[in-house]
């Protein structure tokens, strides 16, 4: 029965389902149920559900310009119309279908290959969506691009792009040069930590990465002409590989263009350490580890404390600590991403508000949408907490003076971002803004009649610039308070109402500036506070009013940092905001723009149509587990809700056996509601071998219904049923069999889980399952079993950790099911297969720490990097056993693991058993690919 | 056993067959003396003009098929239509049915022109040891080769001399006969543009002077006896387009998206004419007009000697095609697809046809009929 399953999972597997209900892993969950629509235009079928059609018609006129801009750039035009899903909240683009795997909240959008389907949701700024649009456009246009150019010369090995030049590309080719970006690159070069190219690996999947191929991107254009990119893409089948095609299209190596664009960047850079600081030059670090950023000081019981959000294990967390610094002391008020509750607390995205008597209003999302809680920081606890049911993403809030209400950026189903206003004692919600305009990080005034915040509604707005905006209270009346093409972020008002303290990039970095309402004149000042090497953020008064709490961005790092006000002035510019807002703003000036999409078309209603995502036909053999694989076809429709997998095979020893030897398979797989499930038919026939029966050959029929509800990103219960017919033909001992089975299984998984390199490092694992086969021609009990697997990851520090499994299977009846132990992933130092029985403990004790870092070992071929080596302690006790429990066998020992790329895990173990009461003298040395438990 | 071997020994037979194609000789088609349609844009000036008349070609006559997509545009020389294609080959035509003449195998995609006189072809390779071909049309065998390094420009034939740019940024100047290197001229990035060469009657100096542009984003003009530069002009962006020169001026486009008129005789700008995307496209020059198409869809005319627009023509893909002009004619194709004719005054629709590819080349013409390539892999033949 054992192969059955297995049988079943590994054809599931191998045709990369995603019915991802496996064992363990944390779930997909389909909280939402979207009635899709299709809008055709030229060049692109949009996928949209009914609520967001604004959304997707804004979306679709982003595309058709971005097509026309890139199809400029890529000299080349696609045929077939793009698929473009949009999603009308980053929420809501976390439950797509379309790819399998969980999508981090850094994840903007993203193509994939199978059906180059671009996938993008809208984060309330137009700008950005269309930004992210032409992003993932640039990857459909080198999708289509590199195969026609390589087929029409009749090439067909070749290797893709490195991603740091593809991403780099991607952003290049879809924005501007911007502030970000240029703090980035500067940070790297000042710092003395800009990587030499054959180190650039170790950036990859950062968010730093993408910066810097941009930045070299942007080099090109300067040194080569932003034509050469494109001639790249015409040359490409001119050479084997990347550095040769650029080598061709550039005349120079892509080192030698690498060292150029270095020496250009310390030029550009070097002469700003005369007029700019570090910002540890000119404020205290308070912060020094992971990553620590929007602060907020608050008095409480007469002592000052600063309430930040941090990531410093990995999680991301709502801590509090002394305005000394963390290392005087820091205390975790919320734990976020191990629990339904906070699932994520929107580390970057959300500010904090923190009222007068220490009460933190945050966000976090759980469930389907974002909930607004009230923590209470002298008792501890949550003190309230409210889910709006229209609202799919909240941000920011911010308290009013009197601390009844609580104003936040809500994001409803349309996608509009807008602000909102909730009565904490009547539970009243009240809609501040209605429009497509996004804003961001409101702050309420000391005088309770306003609020500040940051919005693209200015007239600079379209081209993604944002600005203040001050609301005036109760008349819903938005007047302009800065303008100008830059970006101005989180306002905090200083305590006597008079100013504001907010972050902007108007002189081309991110800095602190001061603007002051002048009673006597009526205009607006603006004083620059910082003149940083890098960039300042989120800053937040004191209460009294002398200093600044803030973020700065150093060594890739986001720290919080102090600076004194009265240190702080570097320069007070003459000229008047007023001023400037008279000359340029007209609020609310601009409009997104849409297209209807085709006029023969339309949008209509979406329909499944299925289409290959994946055939391939592979093929082996294992004694235990049987023929894997075969010829294997997986078909889906374009939202990946409904999928079909199809298996074909045969493992017939002669040709007599060819007919009944048919391995076949169907599996339909929905995953279009919160409950997944599936059903299927199939028939198995092979030879196998296990400890018991010895070689046999079963063949096996029948159908099979499967069902995963998930009751939250970290919790779900699986079930399956099989109805088949089993006959077995054992071929030493005459112990065949026929039988008509039924057979059930049902499982409570948990997985809260964070990895590292090699492996999970925090959080819980567990997985219960009862199985129950029934035979039906007499309805006795074939078999029942029991699975137990309980999994801690207790964390030490930021990369090491205590790991414990404890796992337990029994299994009874006329024909159990058996298990193996022994190897490295079970109990070291024995065998892989050394124990097998229907009875089986495992207890894994290990001590995971970090070993090398960067490891770079060199050859005369070049050099062959590690990112990360780490140690492991461990001991190991268990069994396995048929009838009677004889002793626990258990091992103990050391091993490195060494992660291979983020794809594989090469694990090296060496250690010596014991049966308590002896240690053996052979010493065990074990070399394995996998990760850690 | 049989079935094992039998497939074997088929492909050594097929490899055997396929080895002897860079031998064929060809029948002669016709005088190799007649007009025909030399270059890809047909005259030493690179003009892209002829000034007889043509009805509306509105009918396919033929089409052959190359197999792999054609980038290049082809010549015609005698009754033969000559152009190479990505499948490593030059493929031989005839002008008037069609029918395959032969092919010539060569170790590298071919997406440059080729140009030829008196029964000769010259065409290079961008990839390859031997980089540059003269060959006999006649009889199918070779005349000369050079080791050249990669090129990357059509070659152009002016009098006694061939010129062509190199991947590497040199322009090569050969003798025709017998392709020895005359002198070399280095710039700073790929030649992709064909070279123009000044009439005689055309010149304004006793020089005569070739010019080309380069992606280092200059179009030089240089002394065509021993390479001197004579001047330079640098463009906002650089230069894939072939210049063409008429009445002592130059015209060019750059993917600054800009079309430029320069003074032949020092290079100074006379004026400059804005389209909204990468120009990559050549001009043509024909009478007061001067046509080139731009990566925003269109096709301009514009006026030769004020840089007004005289009217433009809006196709559905890049016109990244060199358009030609014959009679009261406009002749090019578009990334859409399309064959265009358009009346070349008015800038009207006069018929369009259809490939199902996109068309990056540049039409030619011969004996009233217009021969264009597509990425679809045919060579097409309109006539009325």
């Amino acid at each position: 029965m054992k192969r059955l399953i297995l049988s079943i999972v590994l054809f599931l597997l191998l045709s990369t389902s995603s019915y991802g209900q496996y064992y363990f892993g944390k779930n997909k969950v389909q909280y939402t149920n979207f009635d899709w629509q299709v809008l055709t235009t030229q060049h692109f079928e949009i996928y949209f559900y009914t609520e967001e059609k604004e959304i997707a018609q804004i979306a679709a006129s982003c595309a058709e310009e971005s097509y026309w801009f890139l199809e400029n750039k890529f000299n080349h035009r696609i045929v077939k119309k793009i698929p473009l899903v949009v999603y009308s909240s980053p929420n809501y683009f976390a439950q797509t279908n379309i790819i399998p795997s969980l999508l981090p909240e850094s994840v903007a959008g993203f193509t994939e290959f199978l059906k180059g389907r671009m996938v993008i949701p809208f984060n309330g700024s137009y700008s950005n969506f269309a930004r992210v649009i032409q992003h993932e456009l640039v990857h459909a246009f080198i999708m289509h691009k590199i195969p026609y150019v390589m087929k029409a010369h009749q090439r067909f090995n070749y290797t893709g792009l490195p991603l740091w030049f593809e991403e780099g590309m991607a952003e290049h080719w879809s924005r501007e040069w911007d502030s970000e970006a240029d703090m980035m690159i500067r940070d790297l070069v000042i710092s003395g930590r800009f990587p030499q190219l054959e180190d650039i690996y170790q950036l990859y999947g950062t968010f730093l990465m993408y910066k810097m191929g941009e930045a070299f991107c942007a080099h090109l254009k300067k040194e080569y002409g932003d034509d050469k990119i494109g001639l790249l893409f015409e040359n490409y089948w001119k050479a084997p590989n990347f550095s040769e095609v650029f080598q061709l299209t550039f005349n120079k190596t892509l080192k030698e263009v690498w060292s150029q664009w270095e020496y250009s960047l310390k030029k550009k850079y070097f002469p700003d350490i005369e007029s700019k600081d570090l910002p540890n030059r000119v404020s205290t670090q308070l912060t020094f580890d992971g990553i620590n950023i929007k602060p907020e000081p608050v008095f409480l019981s007469d002592q000052l404390w600063v309430v930040f959000k941090s990531n410093k294990l990995g999680y991301s967390s709502i801590c509090m600590m002394s305005p000394k610094g963390e290392k005087e002391k820091t205390v975790t008020l919320i734990k976020g991403e191990r629990s339904p509750q906070f699932e994520s607390l929107h580390l970057l995205k959300s500010k904090i508000g923190v009222s007068e008597d220490g009460m933190v209003a945050f966000v976090s999302k759980s469930h389907e949408n974002d909930v607004l809680y009230v923590y209470d920081v002298t008792q501890r606890k949550i003190t309230n907490e409210k889910r709006f049911g229209d609202l799919i993403e909240l941000s920011s809030p911010t308290w009013s003076p009197d601390a009844n209400q609580i104003a936040f950026v809500g994001v409803a189903k349309n996608g509009y971002s807008d602000l909102y206003l909730y009565e904490l004692q009547n539970r009243l919600l009240t809609r501040l803004t209605n429009d497509i305009y996004e804003e961001k990080a409101p702050q309420w005034s000391p005088n309770g009649k306003g609020i500040a915040f940051s919005s693209d509604r200015g007239s600079w707005g379209e081209e993604g610039f944002l600005n203040l905006f001050l609301l005036a209270l109760p008349e819903n009346k938005i007047t302009p308070l800065t303008s100008g093409p830059h970006h101005d972020l989180a306002p905090d008002w200083s305590f006597d109402g008079e100013s504001l303290v907010f972050s902007s990039d108007r002189n081309g970095s991110y800095d602190l500036y001061l603007l002051s309402f002048d009673p006597e004149n009526g205009s607006w000042h603006t004083s620059q506070l910082t003149s940083l090497l890098t960039g300042a953020f989120d800053p937040s008064f004191s209460p009294d009013g002398k200093d600044i709490f803030f973020t700065a961005y150093e060594k890739y790092s986001f720290q919080i940092h102090k600076m004194s006000l009265d240190s702080a002035m570097v320069g007070f510019d003459d000229f008047s905001e007023s001023a400037n807002l008279s000359l340029h703003t007209s609020p609310s000036a601009w409009r997104p723009k849409k297209t209807e999409g085709d006029q023969e078309s339309g949008s209509v209603k979406y329909k499944n149509r299925f289409s290959f995502d994946i055939a391939q036909s592979a093929i082996s053999y294992d004694a235990v587990y049987g023929t894997v694989g075969g010829f294997q076809v997986a078909l889906t429709d374009m939202l990946g809700n409904h999928q079909y997998f199809f298996l074909l095979g045969n493992s017939a020893r002669s040709s007599d056996d060819f007919l009944s030897s048919f391995n076949l398979g169907v599996t339909y797989i929905n995953k279009t509601h919160r409950l997944n499930y599936g059903y299927g038919f199939y028939h198995l026939k092979d030879e196998y071998y296990d400890e018991y029966y010895g070689f046999y050959t079963e063949r096996q029929y029948g159908g099979m219904a499967l069902a995963s509800y998930p009751l939250s990103k970290f919790k779900r219960v699986d079930a399956s049923f099989f109805l088949r017919q089993s006959d077995r033909d054992v071929y030493i001992q005459n112990r065949g069999r026929k039988a008509f089975l039924s057979t059930n299984y049902i499982s409570w998984v948990l997985d809260t889980s964070i990895w590292d390199y090699v492996g999970p490092i925090d959080g819980t694992r567990f997985n219960f399952t009862l199985g129950l086969t029934l035979n039906l021609k007499n309805g006795k009990a074939y078999n029942k079993l029991a699975l137990f697997d309980f999994r801690k990851y207790l964390r030490l520090k930021k990369n090491s950790c205590y790991a414990v499994r404890v796992m337990g299977f029994t299994s009874v009846g006329k024909e159990p099911q058996r298990l193996y132990l022994g190897g490295s992933w079970s109990l070291r130092g024995y065998d892989r297969r050394a124990f097998y029985g229907r009875h089986l403990v495992l207890l894994n004790n290990e001590l995971r720490y970090p070993l090398i870092d960067n490891l770079s070992i060199g050859f005369p071929f070049g050099k062959i990097s590690f990112h990360a080596i780490r140690g492991a302690l461990f001991f190991d006790a268990g069994n396995a056993w048929e009838d009677e429990f004889d002793q626990l066998y258990g091992s103990f020992g050391i091993g490195a693991r060494i992660s291979l790329g983020y794809v594989m895990v090469l694990r090296f173990d060496i250690s010596r058993t014991t049966d308590f009461k002896k240690i053996s003298r052979k010493t065990d040395f074990d070399f394995f690919f996998g990760w850690n438990f | 056993m049989r079935k094992v071997v039998f497939p074997r020994l088929s492909f050594l037979v097929l490899f055997l067959v396929a080895s002897c194609a860079g031998g064929l000789k060809f029948e002669e088609q016709g005088s190799y003396d007649l007009p025909g349609w030399k270059s890809s844009r047909e005259d030493d000036q690179n003009t892209a003009y002829l000034p007889s008349t043509i009805d509306v070609p509105n009918k396919l006559l033929w089409k052959h098929d190359a197999k792999k997509p054609l980038k290049a545009s082809p010549i015609v020389l005698g009754q033969t239509v000559v152009i190479g294609a990505l499948n490593k080959r030059v493929h031989f035509v005839d002008a008037l049915s069609g029918k395959d003449l032969g092919v010539y195998k060569v170790s590298s995609s071919i997406s440059t022109s080729a140009c030829g006189e008196d029964g000769t072809v010259y065409f290079c390779l961008d990839r390859g040891k031997e980089t540059f071909f003269a060959l006999n049309l006649r009889t199918g065998n070779i005349l000369w080769k050079k080791k050249l390094g990669n090129l990357s420009s059509s070659p152009a034939l002016c009098g006694d001399k061939i010129f062509v740019g190199s991947s590497s940024g040199i322009l090569w100047a050969l003798n025709k006969d017998a392709g020895e290197k005359l002198w070399e001229f280095e710039t700073k990035a790929s030649i992709i543009s064909t070279p123009a060469c000044d009439g005689l009657s055309a010149s304004t100096s006793d020089e005569r002077v070739v010019c080309f542009g380069s992606t280092d984003g200059y179009l030089y003009a240089l002394n065509r006896e021993n390479g001197e530069m004579k001047w330079k002009f640098k463009a906002e962006g650089a230069i894939y387009s072939s210049p063409a020169i008429k009445d002592a001026m130059v015209f060019f486009g750059s993917v600054d998206g800009y079309l430029y008129a320069l003074n032949l005789g020092d290079g100074s700008l006379v004026w400059k004419f804005k389209t909204q995307a990468d120009i990559y496209s050549s001009s043509a020059v024909a009478e007061s007009l001067v046509y080139i198409g731009s990566n925003d869809y269109f096709m301009y005319a514009v006026n030769q000697k004020t840089g007004k627009l005289g009217w433009k023509f809006k196709t559905q893909g890049l016109v990244r095609s060199s358009p030609i002009a014959v009679g009261d004619k406009l002749f090019f194709g578009s990334y859409d697809g399309n064959f265009y004719v358009v009346d070349r005054f008015t800038g009207k629709l006069l018929w369009k046809y259809q490939t199902k590819g996109m068309i990056s080349s540049s039409p030619a013409h011969y004996d009233g009929k217009i021969y264009i390539p597509s990425e679809d892999g045919f060579l097409y033949c309109f006539g009325s």
